[in-house]
């Protein structure tokens, strides 16, 4: 069975789907024939230590890298072979979190998070302020439209870009290392704003994670890329179970095994 | 106004005053110098009073518009490669890609405009400034006919073409110091040598620009 067929019936259903992907970076073949898929409607997580690839491979589905082999599917269409505004009909329709949160932090709250409705869909200012205010309401965070968002604190920070993400009402949500420049309160703070907004606006989530305790809490399904492939996925529950050494190794939090500290 | 424009205008007069804020002093005192040095040469070594009513065409039209051009070549170029640097390695020009934005647009079109209009407001500076202390030491030394002199030796149009060639100037400027730090790939350390690079890349571009424009020919 080819990897096309393996995955006919994943894409039927999938938000996002990475077909016999591979991909090399300074001579170096990161990632080598990943196929996964994200299930509609699911929580999922991307496990894999610092410099697996989660980001790269992220990249590759937003169309910010191209791959060397294998295709993508992001709501069904690979945006790196997009036009220009097919590309941004297909983002209206996602939304991603940075690790940084990647605000522009001279710009207000108010600016970032309304940033897709005013300078991509050129909403009325009204329209614009009530999505921000709505938008910052579903994260918890109240009268900071007028803040410069470079001035507030880390956990704050994350939620203004979560805030941005969502603002435009996405089917898919992508979370890339979202908690890992977040003490644990606030990395705990965000992961619950994330299943509360999965509830309430029906998203699909995927989120990227070193972090096996996050990605084991909140997924419905887990995926393991280790040495450039998925090498363990299944539900929380299977994958506390599989033996796979590199997955035991992150669970448990070792320093020696397959994975290099 | 739409939040489109609001936000659009907002960004030019950010990046506007960014540079003015930052070049108002070098400007003047740049000029201050250069022109003294203009205005003592001329004053000193003719009694030609046409030579010194020269001199002042050349500042307006030429010199004070390089004056403004070198200063925001050293400022300018390498702040916008390293504002749009490090906007490329914190991950802020992915996340404008994917909601949609397009950085030409968004980030390099609103500062290219704020140059385009700024450089020719640091020419006025060192127009005025060039004249007063040019004017004030011709005077002093060969006497008020040489500061009439001075300022009837330049046209409106003189002013005018000093302005544009600022203009000029601060769009390559702002090019230059953009599409340097858009290029930024990896770290830290890359997003310095890219503003390192502009910096060079500037001062050539302003002597290239005024070179072509004609600052070899006689004012």
């Amino acid at each position: 069975m080819t990897a096309a067929e393996r995955s006919a019936p994943a894409a039927r259903s999938a938000a996002l789907e990475w077909i016999g992907v591979g991909k090399r970076v300074g001579g170096r073949e990161l990632l080598r024939d990943v196929t996964l898929a994200v299930p509609r409607g699911s929580i999922s997580a991307l496990l894999g230590a610092r410099g697996a690839g989660k980001s790269l491979l992220l990249r590759l589905a937003l169309g910010l890298e191209r791959c060397d082999r294998g295709s993508v599917a992001l709501l069904g269409r690979d945006p790196a072979g997009a036009q220009r505004v097919e590309c941004a009909r297909l983002y209206s329709r996602i939304g991603v979190v940075f690790t940084s949160g990647a605000l522009f932090g001279d710009w207000t709250v108010a600016r970032n998070v309304g940033f897709q409705c005013a300078q991509v869909q050129r909403q009325p200012a009204a329209e614009v302020a009530r999505a921000v205010r709505e938008s910052l309401l579903l994260v918890g965070l109240k009268q900071v439209e007028h803040e410069r968002a470079g001035a507030l604190p880390p956990g704050a920070r994350q939620r203004v870009a979560l805030a941005r993400a969502i603002a435009h009402r996405p089917e898919l949500l992508l979370l890339d290392d979202a908690t890992a420049e977040l003490d644990p309160i606030g990395a705990e703070a965000l992961l619950s704003l994330v299943v509360q907004l999965r509830e309430r606006l029906g998203l699909t989530v995927l989120a990227a994670t070193r972090e096996p305790s996050a990605a084991l809490r909140i997924a419905d399904q887990v995926a393991l890329l280790h040495d450039g492939r998925i090498t363990a996925a299944g539900s929380a529950d299977e994958i506390r179970r599989d033996p796979d050494p590199a997955l035991q190794q992150l669970l448990g939090g070792r320093a020696h095994g397959p994975i290099a500290p | 106004m739409s939040a489109f424009r609001q936000g659009t205008l907002a960004l030019v007069a950010e990046s506007g005053r960014r540079l003015l804020g930052d070049s108002l002093v070098a400007v003047a005192a740049a000029s201050a110098l250069a022109a003294a040095g203009l205005a003592l040469a001329a004053a000193r070594s003719t009694a030609d009073l046409g030579f010194v009513a020269a001199s002042a065409r050349l500042w307006v039209r030429q010199l004070a518009p390089l004056v403004a051009a070198l200063v925001a070549a050293a400022r300018l170029g390498p702040a916008l490669a390293g504002e749009l640097g490090a906007m490329r390695v914190g991950d802020q020009i992915d996340a404008l890609v994917t909601l949609g934005g397009d950085p030409r647009r968004q980030l390099v079109v609103p500062r290219v405009i704020a140059a385009f209009a700024a450089l020719p407001a640091l020419a006025a500076l060192a127009d005025a400034v060039g004249l007063a202390i040019g004017g004030g030491i011709a005077a002093g030394i060969a006497g008020a006919p040489a500061a009439r002199a001075a300022l009837d030796g330049f046209a409106r149009g003189d002013v005018l073409s000093g302005l544009a060639r600022a203009s000029l100037s601060g769009v390559a400027l702002a090019a230059i110091g953009c599409a340097l730090g858009l290029a930024v790939r990896g770290g830290a350390p890359e997003v310095g040598r890219a503003a390192a690079r502009a910096g060079g890349a500037s001062l050539l571009a302003v002597l290239a620009l005024q070179l072509l424009l004609g600052l070899g020919a006689p004012a």
